[in-house]
């Protein structure tokens, strides 16, 4: 049988339909192409230089461990392989022993990674307030701005960038994770006027399909993406749009994602804002607390490839994350356990099929 | 013939001299390949001829020998295109050295496996009493019933004597039964009498002083071309006993061949000949501009096209000329997004019918077309209207001169001309440009609505498209306009029934054959509805298509023994194989 794009439509599209009554308002769907954290370097941020990698930091390390320097040079000389692999992989010390510094970060002492100090960062005034410790966002200007996630790991080298260039192991996870997990997906719905909309909906889902790549890496645009009707990665809010940006009220957000970079993004007090692009694509940032542990994990769980190749000082991540945290104070111990974040992310139009709103691709 | 060998060398001089001199393929059918006289002018025929396997050919044959697990591991020489099809170019193309070595290394590959440990049981019919010894018995078995399929003939005697006694050889020498078959196996695949199509004929007992193609050759035309594959044992059969040259007999083999699934892979290489898919090998994109046409999008382009037509003509058996005009195709997600429509089954592909009035309709809208007759970056109505012409009108389209300044219509960012009319109409200003574009814009601008990979689009550079042509007086508003007209223009079915007795026998039509295709073969075509599946009965039921009109000049016969004694001598020394 031949399905013609009316019966497409109208069955992806049937309740809608029988329910919008003379609806004219306009659906747009995307699926995202890149996520990861939003950087912003200036030297102001980092007044220092950046933080040493990882040939620098493993001496130290060796050095504190008790090694002279003629064995430092010696297991150090084959860098990046070598005999240090194993002895700082095991840097921690629990009763004098070794012990898997990435699984235990507590157990060696605080590196003291040099933090952000400057004021530029991208996100949302989460809290309502404007502190000594808040940013001012470089593209809206808004004030106030609440990413402690960037303040903690902003002078490392890997972070070091500015859009459109994206901090590299970042977007090696998200990279590495996209030709085989589930795509993201974003539907505006609602929309009368692109440029000025004062009542749209944002709706959030997982598809259970994986993206296709363009010619240059990139997801392939236009592609039909279905819906996974299952609820857990299903968010719904509203928004308004202003000048062709969008913004959402605050939200609660979880969503499913690959355990090579989170295995569940857990959201909280959050706000989305997109720029409707002209090639039809959305380019914007996601802000919100979250539990700073995962995400610690997502960079601790590579472990020495990862430590040593990006150049993060797994442990120096975990101190300040958790030095950094600003929200969710445990109720025993009075520590924070979650961190202001800010997330870019870039979307490419897509023909989402299985919701409750037909889909038209842009032309 | 008289070409071929002159350009083929000593390579190609050893089949020609097998294939004028050799009684090949034994029995009564063979003797009479030198009884030649005129022929009447009445009487259409061509040449016969000689043609290097294509590589899908050859990919079939080493897979229905062998089986589909075999891997060849080894480049193929470009074809080359001659008056539209490749089909022609293969009758007049040798092997360069190159070339062979690279026959030569598939030929070890493909030997290597095939008596390899894991697979000798399955694919070879007999073992040898001692593995680590010659068995002329078995190695005479097993070479002659693959050289039946490989050279698409019984073997010779002197051949068969001759790779069994290159299997002992290698046996002894080598203290190995398999390695001695695997050596005389290989020099079997990287023969001439396996890498081309020898074509032999013989005296026609139903026409007194004239010749057709003998049994075997008869066979091979006929899977070639329905099935792009070398004949079954069935058809060998057929050609052994004679009864390929009954009508009844005949008939009984086409009515297999066409009820079998394998006429759609006949007909998919037929149509990728004529369309030219082989350029998709060299097709590039912009993809800066283009993303979504990647190496995949390439291949699928070409896909769609052809299950579109396989499933219309061949399936359906639906008129030939719809092809321009039906919105039925086949989708896979990454060409739905090129279309910007809906494909959600998530691998594979879907049957689609694109909307009524969406702008796609037939397949001169559908990627493969607008794609590979596009630049890399923008759009050309030239070449669109120049493949149709030349690849679906089977016209000729002169070549632009040498000195033409193209920099008008390639500055597609100039503010002044906006679409690609505008500035085709300022290029087409100056008198050498304005006589080759009228005869190709008009058709093209048509299909301007389809950017260069295929994406619908309605404005370029925020100026409205203007997609209103003419085809040979016939006016249309938009690309279901122009495929109307290609649909009612007589020169498509002429030109496609052009092509497939062409590609059928191998080569451009002879004047007599030209006549018959003409007076007979394409009004035939109308009267049957334009079905291609009783096109192609039509050509193969019929005398013309195995009647042989002799070379008109014979090689020397002391200077092809001096070749063949030449050939002989290497192929022992080992050195041609």
């Amino acid at each position: 049988m031949f399905l013609s794009r009316h019966f497409v439509m109208t069955t992806v599209g049937a309740a809608a339909l029988l329910s919008a009554g003379a609806a004219s308002a306009e659906t747009r769907g995307y699926v995202v192409d890149w996520f990861h954290v939003a950087t912003a370097f200036t030297e102001a941020n980092c007044p220092k230089g950046l933080n040493p990698l990882s040939d620098d930091f493993y001496k130290h390390e060796l050095k504190r461990l008790g090694y002279a320097n003629s064995d430092v040079e010696r297991l150090m000389k084959d860098f990046p392989n070598g005999e240090y692999i194993p002895i700082t992989t095991n840097r921690g010390r629990v009763d004098g022993k070794p012990v898997n510094i990435y699984a235990n970060p507590w157990t060696a002492p605080d590196p003291m990674l040099m933090n952000v100090k400057g004021t530029a960062a991208y996100g949302f005034n989460l809290d309502g307030r404007s502190g000594a410790n808040d940013f001012v966002d470089p593209e809206t200007k808004e004030r106030g701005v609440d990413n402690q996630m960037f303040r903690a790991v902003g002078c490392i080298n890997n972070f070091a960038v500015n859009p459109p260039n994206q901090p590299i192991y970042p977007f090696a996870q998200w990279d590495l994770t996209r030709d085989s997990s589930p795509a993201w997906l974003i539907q505006i719905s609602g929309i009368d006027d692109a440029l000025n909309d004062d009542d749209v909906t944002v709706t959030l889902d997982k598809s259970v399909d994986v993206i296709q790549r363009d010619a240059n890496g990139n997801a392939v645009a236009d592609m039909t993406m279905r819906v996974d009707p299952n609820s857990r990665s299903h968010t719904v809010v509203k928004a308004k749009i202003k000048d062709g940006m969008l913004v959402s009220e605050k939200f609660n957000m979880q969503f499913e994602s690959d355990p090579m970079l989170m295995p569940m993004f857990d959201f909280k007090n959050s706000k989305l804002r997109f720029k409707l692009k002209d090639d039809g694509g959305l380019e914007g940032v996601l802000g919100g607390y979250h539990a700073w542990w995962p995400i610690y994990w997502s960079y601790a769980q590579g472990g020495w490839i990862v430590e040593h190749s990006a150049g993060l000082n797994i442990p120096g991540i975990y101190y300040a994350l958790k030095k950094m945290a600003d929200a969710d104070p445990d109720p025993k111990s009075g520590e924070n356990r979650a961190i202001s974040t800010a997330w870019r992310i870039t979307a490419v139009p897509s023909i989402l099929v299985g919701t409750a709103e037909p889909q038209t691709a842009q032309k | 013939m008289k070409l071929v060998f002159a350009k083929a060398g000593l390579f190609v001089a050893a089949a020609v001299a097998l294939a004028a001199c050799s009684p090949a393929g034994g029995g009564k059918e063979n003797a009479s390949a030198s009884a030649t006289t005129a022929m009447t002018a009445s009487q259409a025929g061509g040449p016969a001829i000689m043609r290097r396997l294509t590589q899908e050919q050859y990919e079939q044959i080493i897979a229905d020998v062998f089986g589909s697990t075999i891997t060849l591991g080894g480049r193929f020489e470009p074809d080359v295109r001659e008056n539209g099809l490749l089909a022609v170019g293969s009758g007049q193309v040798s092997v360069t050295a190159a070339g062979l070595e690279q026959y030569d290394v598939m030929a070890r590959n493909v030997a290597a496996q095939v008596t390899d440990e894991k697979r000798r049981a399955t694919l070879l019919p007999c073992a040898p009493k001692d593995a680590k010894a010659a068995d002329d018995a078995c190695a005479r078995e097993t070479l002659s019933k693959v050289g039946r399929l490989l050279y698409r003939r019984p073997l010779t005697q002197a051949e068969i004597d001759g790779r069994v006694a290159k299997a002992a050889e290698g046996a002894v020498k080598l203290k190995s039964y398999y390695a001695g078959l695997e050596a005389s196996l290989a020099g079997m695949l990287v023969s001439p009498q396996f890498l081309f199509r020898e074509e032999l004929v013989e005296a026609d007992p139903s026409r007194k002083g004239m010749t057709r193609l003998n049994g075997y050759t008869k066979a091979a035309r006929l899977s070639f071309f329905l099935w792009n594959a070398g004949p079954d044992d069935e058809l060998l059969r057929a050609a052994e006993t004679g009864e390929i040259h009954t009508a009844k007999g005949l008939t009984k083999q086409v009515d297999r061949m066409l009820a079998s699934p394998r006429l759609k892979e006949g007909t998919r290489a037929f149509f990728t000949d004529m369309l030219e898919f082989d350029r998709f090998g060299t097709l590039a994109k912009d993809a800066a501009i283009y993303p979504k046409f990647n190496f995949k999008a390439a291949q699928e382009a070409q896909e769609q096209t052809l299950r579109t037509i396989v499933d219309h003509t061949v399936t359906q058996n639906a008129d030939y000329r719809d092809l321009f005009t039906t919105r039925k195709t086949y989708l896979t997600r990454l060409l739905g997004a090129i279309y910007r429509v809906p494909v959600d089954q998530p691998t594979g592909w879907v049957p689609y019918e694109f909307p009524e009035n969406g702008g796609q309709a037939g397949i001169l809208t559908q990627v493969s077309f607008v794609a590979l007759h596009s630049h890399p970056g923008r759009t050309s109505p030239t070449l669109r209207g120049k493949a149709l012409r030349e690849v679906l009108l089977c016209q000729k389209v002169p070549d632009p001169p040498g000195n033409v300044d193209f920099k008008i219509v390639q500055e597609t960012s100039n503010p002044s001309f906006k679409t690609v009319r505008q500035r085709l109409n300022a290029h087409a200003t100056e008198a050498m440009c304005k006589g080759c574009h009228k005869i190709t814009d008009p058709m093209g601008l048509a299909l301007e609505n389809f950017d260069t990979i295929g994406g619908y689009r309605t404005n370029e550079n925020g100026a409205p498209i203007d997609t209103s042509g003419e085809l040979d007086g016939i006016k249309f508003n938009d690309a279901a306009g122009l495929g109307k007209a290609v649909h009612d223009h007589p020169g498509t079915t002429s030109c496609l029934v052009n092509r497939v007795y062409s590609y059928a026998v191998g080569r451009v039509a002879t004047p007599s054959e030209k006549d018959w295709v003409k007076t007979n073969l394409e009004k035939r075509f109308a009267e049957d509805g334009y079905k291609v599946p009783q096109l192609f009965r039509r050509i193969v039921t019929s005398d013309t298509f195995f009647r042989v009109i002799p070379p008109a000049e014979k090689p020397p016969a002391e200077k092809l023994a001096g070749k063949t004694a030449a050939a002989e001598k290497l192929i022992q020394t080992g050195e041609l194989k």
